[in-house]
């Protein structure tokens, strides 16, 4: 029953970790510096009684501990604020948006990961040759281009001059499509900001998975497989990438921090309808609620994530499967 | 097919090198010995003389920037420095094994046990994987570990237990040739000593031929019917066992003897050689040992002695007719 | 190492010499490691162009252009081309180096300065400050970095030193966490017992034993944070975070990107671009560089 206690620890911890960010999340929005209702109607010839009367509406007149309690009683119910610029609940706005973004993230991270990985054990697999030495320099370039910087460039290159991809957007505007060409259109307008992300973020995996395969590689029990007269292939499948995933796998997790910058990034240059743009658009207009619920998700969604991460890992690492060793 | 009295390993002028920056450092220098089928050769001498690196060359396990430089590894007639990857990849396992000094890491951690032996049997030889299973489960018994421990990871399992896996595997298609390098050292004395107790069963239930390297002595004395001395990569003496503890006859395997204390008798001072090994990469001129041999005359330290026949011994000594 | 405690060692001059030798011998090494050399050769080249901004650029990089000088590309009078505005883009770029190399080098001794106090309190320590300290550098690594970046700079508004801040309360866990299991090791050496024989106290201890010996490792990250802090940089700048009032390569981004004449436009979107993924990559190959100069062998084997 260990996996049980393991399960039961993470879980614990992970609910412990989001609400810390809730109340991060409270703390960052009433310490900036100025008046809250004054930053969100900047404009002069609203008067002071009316800003007063803002500040009853959103409860800012309280000391800042009922404040507080009333936030959670509001996030309890599910309520994320109301979004100025939107002009409807906060949890509308994200909730109409968050399937294009899954749709982009999922998409990016499963290419990313597969042929990190692949590389990277390839890489690992033949340390210091001449293809372990390409992978590496390749990697390391395109790891040092940032989303949005790559995102620009495919735009330009691919869309504006080859015109190849379309340049924003996740359908053809009023293009009435439906069905199958429906979706080929989706895809069409995905290829583009899927590589921006994909491109900065497979390097994170061959360097990963890379470095862990030299380190299992100069394992003992890897010369064990070798004096069984093992096949190659064997020792590679079965020794070697079965040691070597295994980290990778709990640094998922931790590297979907990363994942959440590249749709926010890749999001925002192509226009694409999620809630990484959602983020942007609310930078730029102000909306504080909306932008408080966008980070309030994304934040969550990692910690989730990372305990589905470790849960997994719990189960294919027989080290935590059946308990340190009974000596 | 090798018959009694024939070799089955023979190891002719074997050298190897490992490359540095500054020159090559001559682990193995020149070394001869052979072994006959069910006999078990020692191989002893203190750390870094080129035991273990002797023993992984046999298996071909020499890595850059280690490299066989010249010599014959003849076994069953072939030689294995010149053997093709894919023929030596078909004895290893199945008719050539090795069980190493115990590791943590030595079993892969996410396989269990089980597995572990029975892939051996399935790499080797066509068999069901039910049929091999049950031979897992027989090589088990025959190791003292109790079936129904075949499902265990590695990390369930005590050291003593893990080196009797070890076994296990290397017996599993009952190999011809076993290389014992120093596998019961590190762990403790009781353990040790079931271990030791073990091997050697085996080695008769089986008809193993073995190699079997050690620094203990003792170890050596009651496994091995045949004894090489080892020292800085060159054979000092080749006798049969009661030969080499009743006489021995090289300054150095003397000193080796002597220096380990007897449970019997007066206490006496221990006795141990004094001065250090000599680096690989500039070893001695002549004798190799005439640095900490106190015997050393001038045509020792000028002329490296040959190994020859004497009273049934093979010593490599200029001071012994 | 050494492994005399470094109180003990009275000689001064031999403790310099000393230095100066590893000193050099690093220099060496690192230029002879081919990525560490490119990298040295970018990054100097960008300091030396930020230096040189004002003796290199042509036009006041702020001046708006006349009407008739806007999105010109590029030509004999501007290099680069003009913006919107009518503003010079290759004084803008040069000048935007400035700004990156400025934010990125500070943010960085920020971050590793924070990171290794942290770092080395919690390793000493241990017991329940440890925890403590470790809990919170968990809670930080756990939230995603770039949407509290953008939160954070959202709610304190638009300026380099906001920047700074923003960027390395965000970074500053992951140094204290590599320092402080560096620490771990640490501790158990003779020579923190030598140093707390001849009566050293716990202060001395931490700074004047073990962070001399932490130092390697410091340089390391620092290198790695100051590209992490390039890249948040340009990227809060180009959602519009940055300072208005100092135009970086991410504001410059920003503007183009606004301003729709992307298309029509490449000049003003390609130096800026260029320019980040460069000295991004400057500091990729020496980070890389430097962390294979750390590992144990690395000196052995080129032949020291």
């Amino acid at each position: 029953m260990k996996t049980l206690q393991f399960a039961i620890k993470k879980t614990i911890a992970a609910l412990i970790t989001i609400f810390a960010i809730i109340c991060t999340n409270f703390v960052i929005f009433r310490m900036a510096p100025g008046d809250p209702v004054r930053m969100m109607f900047r404009d002069p010839r609203v008067s002071a009684a009316q800003l007063q009367a803002m500040r009853e509406k959103f409860g800012l007149d309280k000391p800042l501990g009922i404040q507080f309690i009333d936030y959670l009683k509001q996030l309890a119910h599910g309520n994320l604020g109301y979004s100025f610029w939107q002009k409807r609940p906060v949890i509308d706005v994200i909730g109409d948006r968050i399937g294009q973004t899954l749709l982009l993230v999922v998409t990016a991270l499963v290419i990313a990961v597969v042929v990190g990985t692949l590389l990277g054990a390839l890489s690992g697999w033949k340390s210091g040759s001449k293809v372990d030495r390409a992978i590496l320099s390749l990697s390391l370039v395109f790891y040092s281009i940032p989303t949005f910087a790559m995102g620009i460039l495919l735009l330009l290159i691919f869309g504006y001059l080859l015109l190849l991809f379309p340049l924003g957007g996740i359908t053809t505007p009023a293009s009435g499509l439906t069905g199958f060409a429906n979706i080929k259109d989706i895809a069409w307008h995905m290829v583009l900001p899927t590589f921006s992300i994909v491109l900065w973020y497979f390097g994170e995996y061959v360097l990963l998975t890379r470095g862990s395969m030299v380190d299992v590689l100069d394992q003992d029990y890897i010369i064990t497989a070798r004096s069984k007269g093992l096949r190659e292939s064997v020792i590679l499948r079965r020794h070697a990438l079965r040691n070597a995933l295994l980290p990778v796998v709990t640094l998922t997790g931790v590297n979907l921090g990363f994942a959440v910058a590249g749709v926010i990034e890749a999001e925002t240059v192509f226009s694409w309808p999620g809630i990484g743009r959602l983020a942007y658009d609310a930078v730029m207009k102000r909306d504080y609620p909306l932008l408080q619920g966008v980070f309030l998700v994304f934040a969550v969604s990692v910690v989730l994530a990372n305990l589905v991460v470790d849960l997994i890992y719990s189960r294919i690492d027989p080290r935590i499967k059946t308990g340190v060793s009974n000596e | 097919m090798v018959g009694m009295g024939e070799s089955i390993l023979e190891v002719k002028n074997l050298h190897i090198h490992y490359l540095t920056r500054v020159g090559p450092a001559r682990a193995v220098d020149g070394i001869d010995f052979s072994i006959k089928k069910n006999t078990t050769l020692g191989l002893i001498g203190e750390s870094g003389c080129g035991k273990t690196t002797a023993a992984m060359s046999i298996m071909r396990f020499i890595m850059p920037p280690g490299r066989i430089v010249d010599g014959e590894i003849l076994f069953e007639g072939d030689d294995i420095v010149k053997m093709s990857e894919e023929r030596l990849r078909k004895l290893r396992g199945k008719k050539l094994t090795i069980v190493r000094q115990e590791a943590q890491n030595a079993l892969n951690p996410v396989m269990t046990i089980g597995d572990q032996i029975a892939e051996v049997i399935l790499e080797h030889e066509s068999v069901t994987k039910a049929e091999a299973w049950e031979r897992a489960e027989k090589q088990l018994d025959l190791v003292g570990i109790s079936h129904k421990r075949i499902k265990s990871y590695p990390h369930e399992l005590s050291g003593g237990m893990r080196q009797r896996v070890m076994i296990a595997i290397a017996t599993a298609c009952h190999p011809d040739f076993i290389i014992l390098d120093e596998p019961i050292t590190g762990l403790d004395v009781i353990v040790q000593r079931q271990l030791l107790v073990l091997i050697n069963n085996l080695r008769e239930q089986l008809n193993l031929t073995a190699l079997f390297i050690a620094h203990d002595l003792s170890v050596i004395s009651e496994t091995c019917d045949y004894v090489v001395v080892m020292y800085a990569g060159k054979v000092m003496e080749r006798a049969d066992k009661y030969s080499l503890f009743g006489n021995p006859l090289h300054p150095y395997s003397r000193a080796l003897i002597e220096a380990y204390p007897s449970i019997r008798g007066d206490r006496k001072e221990l006795v141990s050689i004094p001065g250090a090994p000599p680096r690989l990469i500039d070893p001695p001129k002549g004798c190799r040992f005439h640095p900490r041999c106190k015997y050393a005359t001038d045509v020792c330290r000028e002329e490296e002695p040959e190994l020859r026949e004497v009273d049934g011994h093979y010593v490599a000594c200029h001071l012994i007719e | 190492m050494s492994s005399i405690p470094s109180l003990v060692l009275k000689d001064r001059e031999k403790r310099r010499a000393r230095r100066r030798k590893k000193i050099r011998d690093f220099f060496f090494l690192l230029f002879g490691h081919r990525m560490g050399l490119v990298g040295s050769i970018i990054i100097v080249t960008f300091i030396a162009v930020a230096i040189a901004a004002p003796v290199l650029h042509t036009v006041d990089p702020k001046q708006s252009g006349k009407a008739a000088n806007i999105l010109q590309p590029p030509s004999f009078h501007f290099w680069f081309g003009t913006d919107d505005l009518g503003r010079d883009i290759w004084s803008q770029t040069l000048y935007g180096s400035r700004i990156s190399l400025l934010i990125g080098f500070l943010s960085a001794i920020v971050t590793v300065v924070t990171g290794a106090i942290i770092g080395i309190i919690a390793g000493f320590y241990g017991g329940v400050i440890e925890e403590l300290l470790m809990r919170i550098v968990d809670f930080f690594m756990m939230i995603p970095e770039l949407p509290l970046m953008i939160v954070l700079a959202a709610v304190l508004g638009p300026s380099i030193w906001n920047i700074i801040f923003v960027v390395s309360l965000v970074s500053w866990p992951t140094t204290a966490r590599v320092v402080r299991s560096q620490v771990l090791s640490l501790k158990e050496r003779p020579f923190v017992e030598a140093s707390r024989c001849i009566g050293a106290n716990d202060f001395l201890l931490m700074f004047g034993e073990i962070l001399p010996n932490v130092i390697p490792i410091l340089f390391a990250e620092a290198v790695v944070m100051v590209t992490e802090a390039i890249y948040a940089e340009a990227v809060l700048s180009f959602l519009g975070l940055g300072d208005p009032t100092r135009i970086s390569w991410g504001t410059m981004l920003h503007f183009a990107f606004e301003s729709g004449a992307m298309a029509s436009a490449p000049w003003w979107v390609i130096p800026p671009i260029l320019s980040i993924v460069i000295l991004i990559i400057g500091f990729s190959f020496l980070g890389t560089a430097i962390s294979d100069i750390l590992k144990p062998g690395y000196k052995e084997m080129k032949g020291f």
